[in-house]
């Protein structure tokens, strides 16, 4: 990416958060992914003021007003586009988005879809917890067919689960990792050269709900490092994600392609030659 | 039908050019504008065409004058079909009157319905010509033809075609000129045609222009610099115009996925600093509506431009209708008050965008601003649109903020705006309920105080005289807005020649209302005539809901796709004032 | 990452140690303070004014080993550099007290966790380093966190513990957006 400006002192994670108390349940994953965001902002000494945080609806959503950054948080599904509008107009800032799984492969999975085209130098952090937690835990798009506790999917949804990498592989994401909660240091790392590559960069993060999947607590002993290293190769990326089990955590793909980026330098400075067209 | 006298109003001439796909007849309809533009005259052209994508049958309809003109007569002075298939369908639009010209080619049967309506028949050797030409067409044929009858000359056709046609090399060009000079020779056994007064003298200043390309000149002039849209007619010659132009101010066109993302892509640039604006249509405007009113929420300046076609759902993309302004006025849900604005004629889709986005800047909120299909695809020949410059207002931006309170509840209800990029102004841009600052609040305080926040800034702003275009005096008044006005004020000029005063009032500003303004515009009046190109009468509702209307109030509410034209209006007064 | 693959960093000068040992007690207060806030926002004064009294006891010891510190120029270590999550992430602890109800002997029973996770991490951090200094130094703070944990056990068995069933909670989670 573009490097945006930084601070010279040593940043620390707190410098980024701001006074306000998080609403999450305690033991909540986002807590843990609010830490390694400070963290990785810290690590990059970015300049606060640098940095804009846009998110969707739902519990992650509520992530940017809890950072010093400029935050939007805008309307259920449209963290991206809002996102993607504000880096084309403001390629000096640090632009990131946030949300969780429903707000982003399901009401908002065509965004997400064509923002991995698209291809522009933002980074989309995704903390999936398989359910929706604000309307009281439904089912998500990543929620497996056979959980049935939610009233409105009496025995389950009996829907196959979205695979977020996959999809982010094949519409074209020039960056794709997974992290989890449970690490919230190696989710700074994953998030830190999520940010750094240029282009489009997807971090898939595990983050438990406590409240409507406590089940989930056991997925810290679930998670484990991909045996091996990121790859530019997009079908190895594939091969590797046909074995993919949700728990591999690391960078799975970088790729090459140049970021969407317009030239915004003006080639005229008043309307006159616009104008001229017009004239008869 | 009656027509109107001829006495009083403007004199023009009206043209129908009729022919199947890959005969040209837009190029001929183009050309003979952009001459007679060249020759000093006013003039506008529209198009009607059927549904297929290429082929089948098109018009192009044209008026010519030595006044401004921005609506069909009642009646076509010329039809001239290039061939007659499936003319018929036309025969809605294009009405003619004893006098007119019926002009097919030489052989061809007209269809039933052609030669049933009323006009004087005849046929010229178009085809004839042409293929007497090497590389001669039909289309250059007519429009030497054309431009003979209403006495264009030579010289001027030439220069216009030579100019229009460089791209195509010499050798079309020559082609071209000699089909215009032999069709110029075939018209002599035809009638005069009504004289229309001598074209003035063209200076650099008259303009050929369609009100979609007029909205993104506007747009440009108003400092947008930031544009995301999905194609949608007739909305789309607005994006496509403004796409390149935008390369060339230091902006640029984003095309998005959908609408959802469009108006997203939107207030992500507009947060970041940039004013912004999309261009759609009715379905687009629908899908957009829920990011619009997160946009009044979050107080994030934007504009929409709807360029209003017929509906419901995908209704008659292709033909005009005023039937938007519901959804426009009403559309988002929760009390969400912002700006609708409106233009009046092709030219002031300029001014209005410009305003729109002035207006939607100062304020921060979104605009709407509601164009249709017969002003966004009508090209006209106009005086070249005035430049405005807003003395005061703009975005007000935060400086060097001590504590800053992005959401501080003032006496303007504007709250300076701190960009991103400067320092100790963070904050989140919210659409759920906030408190000053901008954190979540979901307090009865919090809420009363923003939403009284919000309206108050609109409602408090002083919108000078571009509220409406008011015109004349008398007891009688005409209420309308957008597209309709061209057809109000050509019928009032006719009632004004016969002398009778009758007023106009055209709404620009819809949202915020304006009833004292409306109040004094109407002082004195006993009866109101509400005119709208729309089935519902919806703008006559709104009227009837926020304003104190005098005397008697009557509306005449024609759904689309025709427009309306200044015949009904005029019959519409005179037999009321008759009463 | 799990237990099973948490090891000692092999830490060989005292300013490697004391920027460790900084971070790693800074974190602490950093956690102990988001969860009064969490505790705080959920209702629940009694947690929160233990986890207030966490944060503060936390940041005094936070200082002195600052003051161990004085004129040393101290390493950055990267956050994924640190290698002892599990001793002082409350967050990420798989057990269920986390919880919006839960009570001073839970909170009490988190900080003791932790406590006795930094005896572990800087008893082998001693053992295994070459530095005589900073075997020192780290034996100084395996022992003060072991006082430390020592007044939390005090402290703790002034609370019963959890009777079964402290987490019922009759109503059912509140639907937001």
């Amino acid at each position: 990416m573009m490097e945006t400006a930084t601070s010279c002192t040593p940043m620390k994670p707190k410098d980024y958060k701001s006074g306000v108390k998080p609403v999450w349940c305690p033991g909540c994953g986002d807590f843990s992914v609010l830490m390694a965001l400070t963290k990785a902002l810290a690590e990059m000494r970015l300049a606060a003021e640098q940095v804009a945080l846009i998110s969707g609806i739902g519990c992650s959503s509520r992530l940017p007003a809890y950072l010093n950054v400029y935050g939007f948080h805008s309307v259920h599904g449209r963290a991206l586009p809002v996102a993607t509008g504000l880096k084309i107009a403001r390629p000096d800032l640090t632009v990131l988005a946030a949300g969780g799984d429903g707000d982003g492969f399901s009401i908002g999975g065509n965004h997400f879809m064509h923002s991995c085209r698209r291809n522009v130098d933002i980074t989309y952090i995704v903390m999936d917890n398989q359910v929706y937690g604000m309307t009281k835990g439904q089912a998500s798009p990543t929620t497996d067919p056979d959980w049935d506790h939610s009233k409105l999917t009496p025995g389950g949804t009996k829907v196959n689960p979205y695979y977020p990498l996959v999809i982010a592989l094949a519409s074209g994401a020039n960056f794709i990792a997974r992290a989890s909660s449970s690490d919230p240091n190696g989710a700074a790392k994953v998030i830190v050269d999520a940010i750094r590559h240029p282009g489009f960069s997807f971090v898939h993060i595990l983050s438990p709900c406590i409240t409507f999947r406590p089940e989930q607590r056991d997925w810290k002993k679930m998670v484990r490092p991909a045996p091996v290293e990121a790859t530019s190769n997009p079908v190895t990326a594939a091969h590797r994600l046909m074995t993919d089990d949700n728990f591999f955590l690391g960078t799975l793909y970088k790729g090459n392609r140049p970021p969407y980026q317009p030239d915004l330098t003006p080639v005229i400075d008043d309307l006159s030659s616009i104008e001229k067209d017009f004239e008869l | 039908m009656a027509t109107i006298p001829q006495t009083g109003i403007k004199p023009s001439i009206s043209i129908a050019i009729l022919g199947s796909g890959g005969s040209g007849v837009m190029t001929t309809g183009s050309l003979l504008l952009d001459v007679a533009g060249r020759a000093g005259w006013y003039g506008m052209m529209t198009r009607s065409a059927g549904p297929q994508i290429r082929g089948g049958e098109a018009a192009a309809l044209l008026r010519l004058s030595p006044q401004p003109t921005e609506t069909h007569k009642d009646h076509f002075d010329v039809l001239l079909a290039l061939d007659w298939l499936n003319a018929d369908r036309f025969v809605s639009e294009v009405d003619l009157n004893a006098q007119s010209l019926v002009i097919g080619d030489e052989g061809k049967v007209m269809p039933g319905a052609i030669a049933g309506l009323s006009g004087n028949h005849f046929e010229l050797p178009l085809s004839g010509t042409a293929k007497s030409i090497k590389g001669g067409r039909i289309n250059m044929v007519a429009l030497g033809a054309l431009a003979a009858m209403i006495g264009l000359t030579l010289e001027d056709v030439i220069k216009v075609l030579t100019q229009s046609l460089q791209r195509k090399g010499p050798e079309a060009i020559n082609a071209s000129i000699s089909g215009i000079q032999a069709g110029s020779h075939i018209v002599d056994s035809l009638p005069a045609l009504p004289t229309i007064g001598a074209a003035q003298a063209t200076g650099r200043n008259r303009w050929s222009i369609t009100g979609n390309e007029a909205t993104g000149l506007g747009a440009i002039r108003g400092g947008i610099r930031f544009v995301a849209a999905y194609p949608i007619t007739p909305a789309t010659e607005v994006l496509e115009w403004m796409a390149p132009t935008l390369q060339k101010v230091g902006g640029v066109l984003v095309q998005a996925e959908d609408e959802l993302a469009s108006i997203n892509h939107l207030i992500g640039s507009s947060f970041g600093g940039t004013p912004s604006m999309t261009a759609t249509s009715g379905p687009g405007l629908s899908l957009m509506t829920e990011s619009i009113g997160l946009a009044v929420a979050s107080e994030t300046p934007l504009v929409i431009v709807d360029v209003m076609r017929g509906g419901p759902s995908t209704g008659i993309p292709t033909k005009s209708e005023q039937s938007d302004l519901n959804i426009a006025l009403y559309g988002l849900h929760g009390d969400a008050p912002h700006l609708v604005v409106a233009p009046n004629s092709v030219g002031d889709c300029v001014f209005t965008t410009q305003w729109a986005t002035h207006l939607a800047e100062t304020l921060q909120t979104a605009c709407i601003m509601l164009s249709d299909q017969f002003m966004g695809q009508t090209r006209a020949i106009i005086d070249r649109p005035a430049d405005i410059a807003f003395v005061s207002g703009g975005r007000q931006l935060a400086s060097k903020p001590d504590v800053y309170f992005r959401y501080a509840v003032n006496d303007s209800g504007i709250s300076p705006m701190s960009l991103p990029g400067t320092p100790d102004g963070q904050y989140t841009g919210d659409g759920l309920e906030h408190s000053p600052s901008g954190t979540p609040s979901s307090r009865a305080d919090d809420h009363i105080q923003q939403l009284d926040k919000r309206k108050r800034k609109l409602d408090q702003f002083n919108y000078g005289d571009h509220w409406a275009l008011t015109e004349g005096s008398g007891e009688m008044a005409v209420i309308t807005w957008g597209s309709s006005t061209g057809a109000v004020q050509e019928a009032l000029a006719t009632l004004r020649a016969q002398g009778q005063e009758v007023r106009l009032v055209s709404l620009r500003l819809l949202s915020p209302i304006q009833p004292e303004r409306l109040q004094r515009a109407l002082q004195g009046v006993r009866r109101i005539l509400v005119v709208e190109q729309c089935h519902g009468a919806q703008f006559y509702h709104y009227l009837r809901a926020f304003y104190q209307l005098p005397g008697v109030v009557k509306s005449m509410a024609i759904p689309g796709p025709l427009m309306i034209k200044p015949s009904d209006i005029y019959h519409e007064l005179q037999s009321w004032e008759s009463v | 990452m799990s237990d099973t693959q948490w090891q000692a960093p092999g830490i060989n000068s005292k300013a490697e140690l004391l920027a460790q040992a900084t971070i790693m007690l800074d974190e602490m207060v950093e956690r102990y303070e988001m969860y009064a806030d969490q505790m705080e926002v959920a209702n629940n004064p009694e947690a929160t004014k233990l986890f207030i009294w966490l944060t503060e006891k936390q940041s005094q010891r936070s200082a002195i080993v600052k003051q161990l510190s004085a004129g040393l120029k101290l390493p950055h270590i990267k956050p994924w550099n640190y290698n002892w999550d599990d001793a002082v992430n409350l967050q990420t602890q798989d057990n269920h007290v986390a919880h919006y109800l839960m009570q001073p002997y839970q909170v009490l029973a988190l900080a003791i966790h932790v406590e006795e996770s930094a005896i572990t991490f800087f008893n082998d951090v001693a053992t295994e380093t070459a530095d005589p200094e900073v075997t020192r130094i780290a034996i100084e703070i395996a022992k003060d966190a072991h006082v430390f944990a020592d007044v939390l056990k005090k402290k703790q068995r002034q609370y019963p513990e959890p009777e079964p069933g402290w987490d019922d909670d009759p109503d059912p989670p509140l639907v937001q957006e």
